[in-house]
C-alpha cells in the first residue's frame, strides 16, 4: 500500500512511499529511521498524535519530526 | 480558534503564494538552446569529414573524427542532464483546503494562532522554556509568509522572547540559539527549509520549536554556563561569574587579565581608578597618591625637607633634603662664595 510520508530530520522531504499492508506505526518508524529512539521525534498520522500501535491506512499521511534537534550560532 | 472568515482569507492568500510560477529561463531551457547548437556543429563536421574522406584527405579525416566523437560525448552528457529533468515529478502546491487543514492543524498543535495582516505574519506562542536550569520565559514564533515557498525557512521566522532573560551584557540575545530575534536553525535548517517550501507550516513550527526546547553547547551565541556572568569593564571580554573580580574603588566587574594592583596599597583596581604618580610613574589607586605643589605623588615619592620638614615629592629635595625655600635661604646667610674657597685651596 501507498502512504503520503513526510520526513523532518536532515534535509527533509515529502514523498509518496510503498509499504506493506498492515505495518504500524512502530514497524514504519523502525523501517525508516534505523536506530533512532521514537521518543526524540513528534509522531503524527492523518495530523493527529497516534500510538505505536496503530496500524497504518492505505493513503495515511504519516509525518516524522524530531524533538531533538540542535540549533547552532550564526 | 481562529474564525473560519478569517481562516478563508489566509488559506487563500497563502494558496495564491505558493501557487507554482511559470518556470523561469534557468537550466533546461538553457541546456536544450545549447543541444541545438551543438547539433549544427555535428552536422558540419560530418559533411567535412565526408568531404576530407572524398578527398583522401586522411590526416584531416582522422582530426576531424577526433573533433566530433569529443562534441557527441558532450552532447550526450547534455541529454542525460535533460532526461534526468524530465522525470522530476511537478511540485504539487497546497490548494486551498490544505491550507485550512494546515492552520486548524497549527491550532491543534500549539493552540492560539494569531494572524497579523499588516505584518504578514502568522505567530504561535511556546510554552515557557528553561534549559539546564536557565529559565527563558516562553516565545513567540512569527512566520512572515510574504516570501511564499521561495523564503530561506529560517530566515522567515522571528522568534522574540516575551519575558526575556538576557545574558549579562547581550540584550541582542534571548536563547542559545536566537539573536536579534533570529533563529539559527543548525541541524534543522535543511528541513526547515524544504518545509516552507512544501507549505507545510506545522512541520516547519515544530521544528523551530524543537531547536528552541534543545541546547546545543558547542555552538551557542551564549553558553548557558555563561548566562549569569558579566563583561570585564575594562576589554570587554565575557566572563564568568566564578572568574570575576571587581575593582575595590568603583566596584565594575574585571576579568583575570584587566585587574591590576595598587603599588601602594595593592589593592585591586581598574585602569580608570588607577593613576600614575608623577615622580616614580607606577600606577597608584588615588587613596596612595597625594598631592605636593599640583603634582600627584605616592608616599614612597614624598620626603620632609630637612630644614623646614614640609611634605615634598623627593626630587624636589637637593642633595641634603632640603627644599628649594630652604636651600635658597642657607646659600643666602653663607655667601662666601665657592669660587673664593677654590682659589684658595691649592695655594
Amino acid at each position: 500500500m501507498k502512504l503520503f510520508y513526510i520526513n523532518n530530520d536532515g534535509a527533509g522531504f515529502a514523498d509518496h512511499v510503498e509499504v506493506e499492508d498492515g505495518i504500524t506505526v512502530a514497524a514504519f518508524f523502525t523501517e525508516k529511521l534505523a536506530g533512532r529512539k521514537a521518543d526524540d521525534f513528534l509522531i503524527r498520522v492523518n495530523r493527529l498524535p497516534t500510538p505505536a500501535d496503530q496500524v497504518l491506512q492505505p493513503g495515511d499521511r504519516i509525518s516524522i519530526t524530531p524533538s531533538k534537534i540542535e540549533g547552532a550560532s550564526a | 480558534m481562529l474564525p473560519i472568515p478569517i481562516l478563508l482569507r489566509l488559506a487563500r492568500r497563502l494558496e495564491k503564494l505558493w501557487e507554482p510560477k511559470p518556470e523561469p529561463l534557468t537550466r533546461p531551457e538553457r541546456a536544450w538552446a545549447s543541444l541545438r547548437t551543438q547539433l549544427i556543429e555535428a552536422e558540419s563536421l560530418r559533411w567535412r569529414i565526408e568531404q576530407a574522406t572524398a578527398r583522401r584527405l586522411d590526416c584531416a579525416a582522422a582530426s576531424l573524427k577526433q573533433e566530433l566523437s569529443t562534441l557527441l560525448k558532450v552532447m550526450g552528457r547534455r541529454i542525460d542532464e535533460l532526461r534526468a529533468h524530465c522525470d522530476v515529478p511537478p511540485t504539487r502546491a497546497p490548494d486551498c483546503c490544505e491550507w485550512i487543514r494546515e492552520l486548524r492543524h497549527l491550532e491543534s498543535e500549539f493552540g492560539t494562532v494569531t494572524v497579523r495582516w499588516t505584518d504578514t505574519v502568522i505567530r504561535i506562542v511556546t510554552e515557557p522554556i528553561e534549559l539546564k536550569n536557565v529559565p527563558l520565559g516562553p516565545f513567540a514564533i512569527e512566520f512572515d509568509w510574504t516570501g511564499g515557498p521561495s523564503a530561506i525557512g529560517s530566515r522567515a521566522f522571528e522568534v522574540k522572547a516575551l519575558k526575556p532573560n538576557h545574558p549579562a551584557g547581550r540584550s541582542d540575545v534571548t536563547h542559545p540559539h536566537v539573536e536579534d530575534d533570529i533563529l539559527c536553525a543548525g541541524e534543522a535548517k535543511d528541513a526547515l527549509d524544504q518545509a516552507v517550501a512544501d507549505g507545510r507550516l506545522v512541520d516547519a513550527f515544530q521544528l523551530v520549536q524543537s531547536v528552541l526546547t534543545n541546547y546545543n553547547p558547542h555552538s551557542a551565541y551564549v553558553s548557558l554556563n555563561e548566562w549569569d556572568g558579566s563583561h570585564c569593564a575594562q576589554c570587554g571580554r565575557r566572563i564568568r561569574s566564578d572568574d570575576a573580580s571587581s575593582c575595590e574603588g568603583c566596584d565594575c566587574e574585571l576579568c583575570d587579565e584587566c585587574g591590576e594592583r595598587c603599588e601602594g596599597c595593592e589593592e585591586l583596581r581598574c585602569g580608570d581608578c588607577l593613576e600614575s604618580c608623577d615622580v616614580c610613574r607606577e600606577r597608584h589607586c588615588r587613596g596612595s597618591l597625594s598631592t605636593t605643589g599640583g603634582r600627584a605623588v605616592c608616599s614612597d615619592c614624598r620626603e620632609v625637607c630637612s630644614g623646614c620638614e614640609a611634605s615634598l615629592s623627593k626630587d624636589e629635595l637637593d642633595s641634603d633634603g632640603r627644599c628649594p625655600t630652604c636651600s635658597s635661604k642657607e646659600e643666602t646667610d653663607d655667601p662666601a662664595p665657592e669660587t673664593d674657597a677654590a682659589e684658595a685651596i691649592p695655594l
